[in-house]
């Protein structure tokens, strides 16, 4: 299935930086136009990172501004799709915390634009809304390797004529206060940060762009969604 | 207050409870509709419309045809809001 | 695009289920017979903050089993209402899961809060156990179930708002014909919160007076908590399958993220997706168990949906939710349990809470239930937030 798949854009977001396949990794700039690590999520200049206006992007969560974001630096032009490729085009999503920074400011005022971001597939629903995306959605909050990678999950959705192109993606905005409140252990690699990354693939056969095949990718950097989006963005 | 001061209060209250962060008061044209065209608010604006009069004026909004009428525009919430306010 | 054909390949071989309906199929099957409505005042829930507390509740008599102070452990009512269901299909699927080799078996969760009340109590300053904690964590959650059910193969656990209970039904399936495993354990779990209480309060969703799928003066949806769990094995393992699972579809109205798309263009997507994966046309349809949640505009919106699909010629079309509640994460996997149980006995349950047809949403809806009516074919759906749309084909085999 993966030989059948092509990446053809990958981007990311970290508080290190961001970047994309078309733009290469960028670092993050303070007021001074010095390269600065963005600790804080909200810390990011958000409106200035896209193309098109993104009505009630206020009212959106942190996770679900990521998740948009990601897809944007993406780039695909989905506008200039046809509306059958946007019916048959889905996404594939992790999130380990999901909504949980959300669901902790719903507890502590109640509300009703607040309550309808605390589910983590809100971030399917903007996106889906936005490019106006028709094709099948997946949302995981499993740790990536206890089951099956993401972009296998993509991947067979396209192989099986499910979908004609998947987006990928894998982010997570879980807020110093949960480790704190729930003394959960921060994992091997500290990710108690905030980050995503996203993966567009489409059919092989119908691709409209150079790009390595999934398997190709596999062999080289292994299953992992954040270390293919690395690679595609410029040397690790 | 004049109903021109009112205006210009209600529409920070407004920015302020939908998050509009990329919409200035001098945007909002205080005579255009606030639903479907003009803002473009939705359904969930209005739920949070309905809890800003309560926080900010103590105004409950029960009737929907009242409401209806009062968000029809900046300026009819805002003689809506000086109507109720007061009692 | 060249659809999947599932021809059968994967078969349920147990099935479990716990929610306002009763404690097992057995109970839940007297309900359905009953057309009983499940909704009822529940002084817990009672709060300045919530529309009503009129909701289909676990019983407390199942709730003491569960958690009372017998129970051991006696915390995580997320888990021990989905650890019950799980039991119920473990024992139903018996030799046709006992000889699977655990590494060979999985598990897919589906809810939407988990242990959230918990969650509340540590916002609010107060204090829960090391184990409702854990469990604030759905993946957590979803890991301690397949260890207490000795399922040590694929783990995965799904949040896809109300369609969460399908999609995980589907990811079963998919690891299972993968080859990935040979069976897989799929459980959905809900509880009711005061979290999602006063969430549906805030959006006024909530009908006071219970919820009335399809009908005329519908006001709302009501809210119920549940587990429900299948066992799905390779069709080669079942000697005594229930019933096989052979489409699905699934499919976003990009329009709104609380507000179904008007014209249900979104849920009869997903409906011809999951028919021609099952390679069945509309006709062959003998029962639709639809999301029916009782809204103005969910129910006006799968009507559409159906009629788009079914034309004039709609098979009988119903809703559990008054009898169940809205279960969210577990609807999906609760209803399909139900469809099964009931199709198993030539049982077509009914809709309890409808009473007068609503002319601008037409729908073919079977108010009571039918006895001795022998059918199989049945299309399962249900829609979400985020404008999610999901529908499954099931073939139930005769008993």
């Amino acid at each position: 299935m993966t030989s059948e798949v092509v990446a053809l854009a990958a981007s990311y977001m970290t508080p290190e930086g961001f970047g994309s396949s078309a733009l290469g990794r960028r670092p993050w700039m303070d007021g001074h136009g010095k390269p600065c690590e963005r600790k804080e999520l909200m810390g990011i200049p958000w409106l200035s990172l896209f193309s098109a206006p993104c009505p009630r992007f206020g009212r959106m969560s942190p996770l679900t501004r990521l998740g948009l974001m990601a897809v944007e630096l993406l780039d695909v032009g989905f506008a200039d799709m046809t509306e059958e490729q946007r019916t048959d085009t889905g996404i594939c999503m992790l999130s380990p915390f999901g909504s949980m920074a959300t669901d902790i400011e719903f507890l502590r005022e109640i509300g009703p634009a607040t309550f309808t971001y605390t589910l983590p597939s809100s971030v399917i629903g903007e996106v889906c809304i936005r490019h106006r995306l028709r094709g099948p959605g997946l949302c995981l909050m499993s740790e990536e390797d206890t089951g099956r990678s993401i972009v296998a999950e993509a991947c067979e959705r396209i192989a099986m004529g499910e979908a004609e192109s998947m987006l990928c993606l894998v982010c997570d905005a879980p807020g110093a206060e949960i480790r704190d409140l729930l003394k959960y252990a921060l994992d091997q690699n500290g990710k108690f940060w905030w980050y995503a990354y996203a993966l567009y693939l489409v059919r092989t056969d119908t691709v409209r762009g150079p790009g390595k095949t999934v398997a190709e990718m596999v062999s080289a950097s292994g299953v992992d969604l954040c270390g293919m989006c690395l690679d595609l963005c410029g040397n690790r | 207050m004049s109903i021109e001061e009112q205006i210009e209060d209600l529409k920070g209250k407004i920015i302020a409870a939908l998050d509009l962060e990329d919409v200035t008061p001098e945007d909002i044209d205080p005579d255009a509709p606030l639903f479907q065209e003009g803002l473009g608010l939705d359904s969930i604006d209005a739920l949070e419309l309905v809890v800003m009069l309560e926080k900010e004026y103590g105004i409950s909004v029960k009737d929907i045809e009242v409401t209806k009428k009062a968000f029809a525009s900046v300026r009819a919430l805002a003689i809506f809001i000086a109507e109720n306010h007061a009692s | 695009m060249d659809p999947l054909r599932l021809t059968g390949a994967v078969a349920v071989a147990g099935l479990g289920v716990v929610s306002a309906a009763g404690d097992g199929a057995d109970a839940t099957l007297l309900s359905i017979k009953a057309n009983r409505v499940g909704l009822h005042e529940c002084d817990r829930y009672r709060d300045v903050l919530h529309m009503t507390n009129r909701v289909g509740a676990v019983s407390d008599r199942i709730w003491t089993i569960l958690c009372g102070p017998d129970a051991v452990p006696a915390d995580s009512r997320t888990f021990q209402l989905a650890n019950r269901a799980l039991a119920e299909a473990v024992r139903q699927a018996g030799p046709q899961l006992a000889e699977v080799d655990a590494h060979r078996v999985g598990l897919v969760l589906s809810t939407t809060k988990a242990e959230i009340d918990a969650l509340g109590s540590l916002v609010a300053g107060g204090h829960c156990s090391d184990r409702s904690r854990r469990h604030i964590l759905a993946s957590q959650l979803a890991a301690d179930l397949a260890t207490a059910n000795n399922a040590l193969g694929p783990l995965q656990c799904v949040s896809v708002a109300c369609i969460s209970g399908l999609l995980a039904i589907q990811q079963g399936a998919r690891l299972v014909l993968a080859g990935i495993a040979d069976a897989v354990l799929v459980v959905g779990v809900d509880v009711l919160s005061h979290f999602v209480i006063a969430g549906f309060s805030a959006l006024k969703s909530l009908d006071p007076c219970g919820c009335r799928p399809f009908d005329k003066d519908r006001q709302g949806l009501s809210l119920g908590e549940g587990a429900g769990a299948l066992v799905l094995v390779r069709s080669d393992l079942a000697s005594a399958p229930l019933a096989t699972i052979t489409g699905w579809g699934v499919s976003n109205d990009a329009n709104h993220l609380t507000g179904p798309s008007r014209d249900g263009s979104g849920l009869a997507l997903a409906i011809e997706r999951a028919l021609r994966m099952a390679n069945r046309t509309p006709d062959s349809i003998e029962y639709i168990n639809a999301h029916g949640t009782g809204t103005v505009y969910n129910d006006r919106m799968e009507a559409l949906a159906f009629r788009t699909v079914f034309g004039g010629r709609s098979p009988w079309v119903a809703s559990s939710k008054g009898l169940l509640g809205h279960t969210l994460g577990a609807a999906g996997v609760i209803e399909s349990a139900i469809c099964i149980l009931a199709a198993r006995v030539h049982v077509m349950p009914g809709t309890p809470g409808f009473s007068r047809p609503d002319e601008d949403a037409p729908v073919r809806v079977a108010a009571i239930p039918r006895c001795s009516v022998p059918y199989g074919r049945i299309l399962k759906t249900n829609a979400g937030f985020g404008g999610t749309n999901s529908a499954l084909v099931l073939e139930v085999a005769p008993p």
